[in-house]
């Protein structure tokens, strides 16, 4: 009965360019990016005549690119203007550093799966403007027969943890993650940070699930070998060069060599937000359901910003990394 | 032949003489509309439900209500109410006096009233009396019919897709009558075919099987003690069922889903004089989902074999046990007062359960699972006093208040509510009316989609989700010269702590703690509507125009006023028919509106060679604009033993024009952007035949 037709119809919106302003305190080392925002269906451009403020608690302070020391509840501000646009403006405050008080974990199954329970305890319970953010990094340290060894670093993403709240498997859709690289939100090619509320927080407690991947790693590479694990002797691995990234990393073809076992350690970053980070990642997410909201099926709510008269944010985050960990049997 | 042509004349007789009542009851009730001080009421009576359009061939209240100036409709084909500016979820509806939480069959598509037991209903957009109360944007009263007191009668209706079937009558002559209507689809019946060619396609490997049905029973039995002391018992259940199975080498897949509705009332109206009279009743209402799906899995590897299994089974439920207690009062010639009281007590729960097992040979090696629930119990208390005063001849005031009280656990929500409306009688033909309300909602649809399904659930105001409030100021002139009416209102609506899903969850909402995914905010809503009509001997021809803005305000999703997604700036209904000839009647109705907002990116930047899309403001793109042409014709005939044989030919989008549902932005080669919306309803004939008798 239901059928669908294409109708073309013009855009009317504003069309004017914008200044996109990503302004991030990242513990200390504030990082700028203003860009030439081009309007659909408009004209691409640059930004000419660029001038940066930045100001702390009211004053003024010149930006080198390196660290400033940033105090907790320091108010930030920053202003950006560029030729032939009204200055943009954005301002945040810094969090206080997350403290850890402990970590603990042990083995438990979620859902029929292996999994390892990780408890950090703040050394506080949460308040609900409160917003924290979680990086995971994987380190494989593969032992090959002959003395070699292979590192094999991953960031940690969805498929990798299992759940961020309380047991379940209804809090997995409950993710918010996004990439960050220290400098730049939402880039393509950064680590992903899972974002974490206070509703995921069991007083001072967050836990969460990692699979158990310690053994598999071997499988894994050995799946990517050219032909599979069906034809080769079992631990047989094609070596190659293999870095930081987000999966086991690329395996080149090269010497076979025989893998004898593999050794996993684990560190997290765990991060304070301000509001500001916390909103502004949660609308990049959301973004990646448009299409639903222009179905007419769920609200859109991806269009948070603070920069007022231009696009971004500028936020804070602090942050604690601790580990590695190895979680043994 | 001369006793045929005698009967058959007696039949046109007793048809006109039905016709000329209700024709004489929709005069009286036209006066009565002009007379009220109430502003932004609607009284639809029965005949009105029953002609027309039907879409898929059942007449629909909500897409009748769909029509009217100062409501927007959302998703097309969808039971969608936003009035006056409101969430569609904001809408109070009574059935014989009772709250419906769940008012729609089929995610939407059709609506749980059955026109055939329907006897009036009353849809206020302003300036509510205080004797209603719980919801923020409107309240639609339906009525059932009583049964009749002296004959059976009754009415069979066969549709495409559903079959109705309504009987009336004495249980005993002049003191006690039932009027009892059912409704049913039989698209599961329909499909029973296509499923079983399916499977022959398929082969022996694989089975799938399915199918879905609503229904609705609505019963009303009525007792005549004497003059003014009758006792009404009314029941309504509706029940919608969607089941499918997929069953293969190896893996088996069941799905079902039961949601519905139950209401049940004892209603007592006693008049104790000419000026002292009294309604009294006590009420059930639940609206309930049940979904659950299982997923197994079998595996055989030497000889042993391994079964995976995974069930899921939510339950979300809201029910409601009610007294209500409202009176009239005459006191002199000058006033009328009503007042009374309610009380409420409110269940509402989710819940989710979520199981795995692994099973080797018979064994189980793995088990777990997975409970979460939230549960509230609430006690809503309310009273009313409300007088309508005479003040002159040609000036009344109807000043009212209502007080109502909510308790939830560690919170108790107090809400003062005044309600005022004037009414200036300029002339015989000419009145002017002013009214203020406010109002107030306790319950919160807990929904991440916007469309009525299952998986939403009703969950009151707590501690963290404050009562929901609106403000509302309507005004207008009604006019009466002869055949025309002609009637200006505007309105001006605001909307506190309204709530908006802002979870990351882009389909279930969580359960527990689930005022924490919705983020508060505000709206706004002002415009005015413009109703003219003419109705004169077989003619009758209506014209609506709204000119309305609907913006909202959510500081955690873009931080300043936003034209919301269902500000229709301009809404045009015109709305014909002509009983042309003795057994025929055509009906034509045209509906325009500005299209539905969405959200397109505004702007893009590059980033290490990668394009990102940015968004200035929510719904910052407009679709294009929705246009529908509906015709509908009847052919009817009347047997010399009174019985009615009436055949509708309705014709939804006669023009074919597919209007936009959905939009996406796209990029042709050389960078150029273009909106690219989806048309998905096309031209529905449908037909269906209705036997009185």
């Amino acid at each position: 009965m239901l059928t669908a037709c294409e109708i073309p119809f013009e855009i009317k919106q504003e069309g004017e360019p914008r200044i996109f302003l990503q302004g991030v305190a990242d513990n200390g080392l504030v990082t700028v990016s203003a860009l030439y925002a081009t309007p659909i269906g408009g004209e691409q451009g640059t930004l000419s005549g660029l001038k940066t403020v930045f100001s702390v608690n009211g004053k003024e302070v010149e930006l080198h690119g390196s660290p400033i020391p940033l105090e907790e509840g320091d108010q930030l501000l920053l202003e950006v203007s560029a030729d032939g646009f009204e200055p943009v403006s954005g301002s945040t405050i810094v969090p206080p550093r997350p403290v850890i008080t402990d970590i603990s974990w042990e083995r438990v199954q979620v859902d029929t799966i292996d999994a390892t329970e990780i408890r950090m305890i703040l050394d506080h319970a949460p308040a609900e403007d409160e917003y924290y953010g979680i990086q995971i990094l994987r380190r494989d340290d593969i032992m090959f027969a002959g003395g070699d060894v292979e590192t094999v670093l991953t960031n940690l993403t969805p498929g990798y943890i299992l759940t961020a709240a309380e047991s379940g498997s209804f809090d997995l859709a409950d993710f918010i993650q996004v990439n960050y690289n220290g400098r730049y939100l939402g880039g393509p090619d950064y680590q992903p940070i899972t974002l974490i509320t206070n509703k995921q927080f069991d007083g001072a407690l967050y836990k969460f699930y990692l699979n158990s991947f310690d053994a598999s790693i071997l499988d894994s590479i050995r799946d990517s070998m050219p032909g599979g694990n069906t034809g080769m002797a079992g631990g047989d691995i094609v070596s190659g060069d293999v870095g930081p990234g987000s999966g086991p990393g690329t395996i080149v073809p090269g010497d076979v060599r025989i893998p004898l076992g593999v050794e996993t350690q684990y560190s997290f970053t765990f991060f304070r937000l301000s509001p500001e980070f916390y909103l502004y990642a949660k609308a990049l997410f959301q973004s990646n359901f448009d299409f639903l909201a222009n179905m007419g099926l769920i609200p859109a709510n991806f269009t948070w910003s603070n920069v007022h008269g231009g696009l971004g944010f500028v936020g804070a985050v602090t942050s604690t990394t601790r580990g590695p960990y190895k979680f043994e049997n | 032949m001369p006793i045929l042509l005698l009967l058959a004349s007696l039949a046109v007789q007793a048809q006109e003489m039905r016709d000329t009542l209700d024709a004489s009851r929709i005069s009286a009730m036209r006066e009565k509309l002009k007379n009220t001080t109430q502003t932004g009421l609607t009284h639809i009576e029965s005949k009105q439900l029953n002609s027309g359009v039907a879409v898929f061939g059942t007449p629909d209240v909500i897409k009748k209500l769909q029509m009217l100036p100062g409501v927007a409709a959302g998703n097309e084909l969808m039971n969608g109410l936003y009035v006056h500016g409101g969430d569609g979820n904001d809408n109070l509806f009574l059935l014989d006096g009772v709250p419906l939480y769940n008012i729609s069959h089929f995610g939407g598509l059709f609506s749980s009233f059955n026109t055939d037991v329907i006897d009036n209903l009353d849809f206020y957009k302003s300036g509510f009396p205080a004797r209603y109360g719980g919801r923020m944007s409107s309240v639609v009263d339906v009525e059932t019919r009583e049964g009749n007191m002296e004959k059976y009668h009754g009415s069979v209706s066969l549709g495409l897709i559903d079959g109705r079937l309504q009987a009336e009558g004495p249980i005993f002559k002049g003191k006690t009558s039932f009027n009892l209507g059912l409704r049913r689809s039989w698209l599961d019946v329909v499909t029973i075919p296509a499923i079983w060619y399916a499977n022959t396609q398929n082969g022996a490997d694989e089975t799938v099987g399915g199918g879905y049905s609503m229904s609705d029973l609505n019963a009303r039995i009525t007792h005549r003690f004497a003059p003014g002391n009758v006792l009404n018992v009314c029941f309504y259940t509706g029940a919608d069922n969607l089941r499918a199975s997929l069953e293969n080498t190896g893996s088996k897949m069941k799905i079902g889903v039961k949601w519905g509705s139950l209401t049940s009332s004892v209603t007592h109206q006693y008049e104790f004089s000419k000026k002292l009279k009294t309604k009294n009743t006590l009420y059930y209402s639940q609206s309930t989902s049940d979904t659950g799906y299982n997923f197994a899995f079998t595996n055989k590897e030497e000889g042993v074999e391994t079964i995976t299994s995974m069930d899921d089974h939510d339950v979300s439920y809201v029910r409601e046990i009610g007294l209500t207690s409202n009176w009239d009062w005459y006191p002199n010639s000058f006033n009328h007062v009503r007042y009374g009281l309610s009380a409420q007590y409110h269940w509402y729960h989710s819940g989710r359960n979520f199981t795995s097992s692994t099973v080797q040979d018979g064994e189980v090696q793995r088990e777990s699972a997975d409970d979460e629930s939230q549960g509230y119990r609430s006690f809503e208390p309310a009273i009313y006093a409300e007088d309508e005063i005479f003040l002159r001849y040609n000036l009344t005031v109807n000043v009212g208040l209502r007080f109502a009280m909510f308790a939830t656990p560690g919170k108790v929500w107090p809400s003062l509510e005044p309600r005022v409306a004037f009414k200036w009688l300029i002339n015989n033909n000419i009145s002017a009316k002013l009214s203020y309300t406010r109002m107030s909602q306790f319950a919160h649809l807990v929904a991440a989609v916007y469309m009525d399904l299952p998986s939403n659930s009703w969950m009151p105001s707590t501690a963290n989700a404050r009562p929901m409030t609106s403000d509302q100021v309507a005004g207008g002139i009604y006019t009466t010269f002869g055949p025309f009416k002609f009637n200006l209102e505007g309105w001006y609506k605001t909307m506190d702590h309204i709530l908006v899903y802002n979870g990351s969850n882009t389909f279930v909402p969580p359960i527990t703690e689930w005022e924490k995914s919705f983020t508060e905010g505000k709206g706004r809503s002002y415009g005015m509507e413009v109703e003219a009509t003419f109705e004169k001997g077989p003619i009758n021809i209506s014209a609506y125009y709204t000119l309305s803005w609907t913006e909202r305000f959510f500081d955690a999703v873009y931080g300043d006023w936003f034209l919301d997604r269902n500000d229709n700036r301009h809404k045009i209904n015109l709305v014909a028919s002509w009983h042309f000839a003795k057994h025929w009647e055509v009906f034509a109705n045209w509906n325009y509106h500005s299209g539905n907002r969405i959200t397109f990116p505004s702007h893009y930047i590059d980033v290490a060679g990668k394009r990102r899309y940015l968004y200035d403001k929510p719904y910052n793109t407009q679709l294009p604009d929705y246009h529908r042409l509906d015709l509908g014709i009847d052919f009817s005939v009347t047997f010399p033993n009174s019985h009615n044989l009436k055949v509708n030919l309705s014709v939804y989008n006669a023009y074919n024009h597919l209007n936009a549902s959905m939009a996406f932005l796209e990029t042709d080669n050389n960078g150029n952007f273009s909106g690219m919306a989806y048309g998905l309803v096309p031209i529905i004939p449908t037909i269906t035949a209705t036997y009185k008798f």
